[in-house]
């Protein structure tokens, strides 16, 4: 019986032993951008950021009490999970909401093997990519005309020559059918960094 | 009788009051030591590689949904001190003239708001190197000539008499040492020299130009001294006078000196003035 658990505790152990966590790199720093102050500026730090304009009028960005990105890898595919909320408009102010990228991966064990990213294009219009999108609960797969997903930059962080986490840095656009109304999500970004405490395989 | 009393209380007070003239000189050179302290305004010169953090400076204004960047304060107060010997020569009962050396240190200390810097060391295509900074000290000396005209609002030398100042001081780099100091002790042989090199080198010359207000204590004819307040200090260069806080062309700042002269030479000035008997 004891056996049993030998494997799972000592692969638990070397998991976290072999990366060191940081407040600082914890934390969600929002550089604004230079023309579109709402949005963070696109940076490759790991600042635990996102943002994008919503219809032209809103913005999708990243909360401060919401954990901006979370990743699992099941069954051949990667889930690629941004949770912020909705600002801009009285409509839609402080809104939870969680756009979910899903596209097909090769095994991903460890959030190490996430490197493979680096400078990978999605495109979401293809039969095997989904993307949805959950508001106020309610989870939707979104009929998406054209957008791309580009992980412009994957990078393995050490701090103080100790591994510490991967950062993913990159860009999203997409247009989709709403209530069979076409819609936008324009000018995303994300930086966000990637250990064991947001990331899951099996 | 009455009229001797009456002569008396007339002329009396006159002749009590009655002046003679009498010369007053002084030596036109003088030897100085000065000692003085100041005060500039810069920015931060962020260097580039640090991460931004969650700076304690940008809690209360964004506390809910947005996190500024930032890791330390953008305004950086720079303190230098100087001493240095300084000859004064008058050039008649109002104006002097100065020149001399002095000797100017500053120590600067960048040090984050949080307990660390994180520190961009090393960079390749898929991995990127970050190394925990406490603070990063740096000491400068310079090597400086003041050249200074003073000008006196009353001719007399009065025990305590105010003048005003203008001046310039065109101070040289001597040296410029810099160590940073990181959070894991054994980063520092690795990574010590790649930090300094991302740091901007401090300007070989720095130049100040002031004007100022001060006083004298004491006659000239003895050992006197004089303390004066410089405002503004007009402060040239772009790295002056720290690698990590960026001057503007012109940069305000404040000064104090004191001096002590000591009168020398053959050569005077003299005045004559009434006194009492």
């Amino acid at each position: 019986m004891t056996k049993k658990y030998i494997f799972p505790v000592l692969t638990l152990i070397i998991l976290f032993s072999s990366c060191d966590s940081d407040p600082q790199m914890d934390r969600t720093i929002f550089i604004p951008d230079e023309t579109e102050p709402e949005l963070p500026a696109y940076t490759e730090w790991g600042y635990n950021s996102f943002g994008a304009i919503y219809d032209n009028r809103s913005y999708f960005v990243v909360s401060s009490v919401i954990a901006p990105c979370k990743i699992l890898y099941k069954e051949g595919h990667l889930h690629f999970s941004l949770n912020g909320i909705m600002k801009g408009s009285y409509l839609v102010e402080s809104e939870k909401i969680t756009l979910d990228f899903i596209f097909p991966s090769e095994k991903i064990e460890q959030y190490n093997d996430l490197l493979m990213l680096n400078d990978k294009q999605i495109n979401l219009t293809s039969t095997d990519c989904v993307v949805k999108i959950i508001r106020n609960e309610n989870e939707r797969t979104l009929n998406v005309i054209d957008g791309i997903l580009h992980f412009k930059r994957a990078q393995h962080l050490y701090i103080d020559d100790r591994s510490n986490r991967v950062i993913l840095s990159g860009i999203f656009a997409l247009r989709f059918l709403e209530y069979e109304f076409p819609t936008i999500i324009s000018g995303g970004r994300f930086d966000v960094g990637i250990n064991n405490n947001v990331f899951y395989a099996y | 009788m009455k009229k001797v009393i009456l002569f008396l209380s007339i002329f009396s007070p006159i002749v009590a009051f009655a002046q003679v003239e009498r010369t007053y000189e002084y030596e036109r050179l003088r030897i100085g030591v000065e000692a003085g302290i100041e005060f500039l305004d810069g920015t931060i010169n962020k260097p580039a590689a640090v991460r931004e953090n969650h700076s304690y400076y940008y809690d209360s204004y964004y506390a809910k949904d947005y996190y500024y960047g930032g890791y330390i304060d953008d305004y950086q107060t720079i303190t230098r001190y100087y001493f240095g010997v300084k000859p004064e020569y008058s050039l008649n009962h109002r104006f002097t003239i100065a020149s001399g050396v002095r000797f100017m240190y500053n120590h600067n200390n960048l040090i984050s708001d949080r307990e660390y810097f994180l520190w961009k060391v090393e960079e390749t295509a898929l991995t990127t190197n970050y190394a925990r900074v406490k603070n990063v000290e740096q000491n400068n000396l310079y090597f400086g000539v003041p050249v200074e005209m003073k000008f006196f609002m009353s001719k007399k030398d009065l025990r305590v008499r105010p003048y005003v100042k203008a001046g310039a001081s065109f101070n040289f780099l001597l040296s410029s040492s810099t160590t940073p100091y990181f959070v894991n002790g054994r980063m520092e042989q690795k990574y010590a020299s790649d930090i300094l090199n991302q740091l901007e080198k401090v300007d070989f010359l720095s130049t100040s130009i002031f004007a100022s207000l001060g006083l004298k204590i004491g006659r000239m004819n003895h050992p006197f001294g004089t303390i004066e307040f410089q405002l503004p200090l007009l402060l040239f260069g772009q790295n002056t006078p720290s690698s990590f806080v960026k001057s503007s062309t012109v940069n305000e700042g404040v000064a104090l000196q004191i001096s002590f002269y000591l009168p020398v030479g053959e050569q005077k000035l003299s005045y004559k003035y009434k006194s009492r008997r």
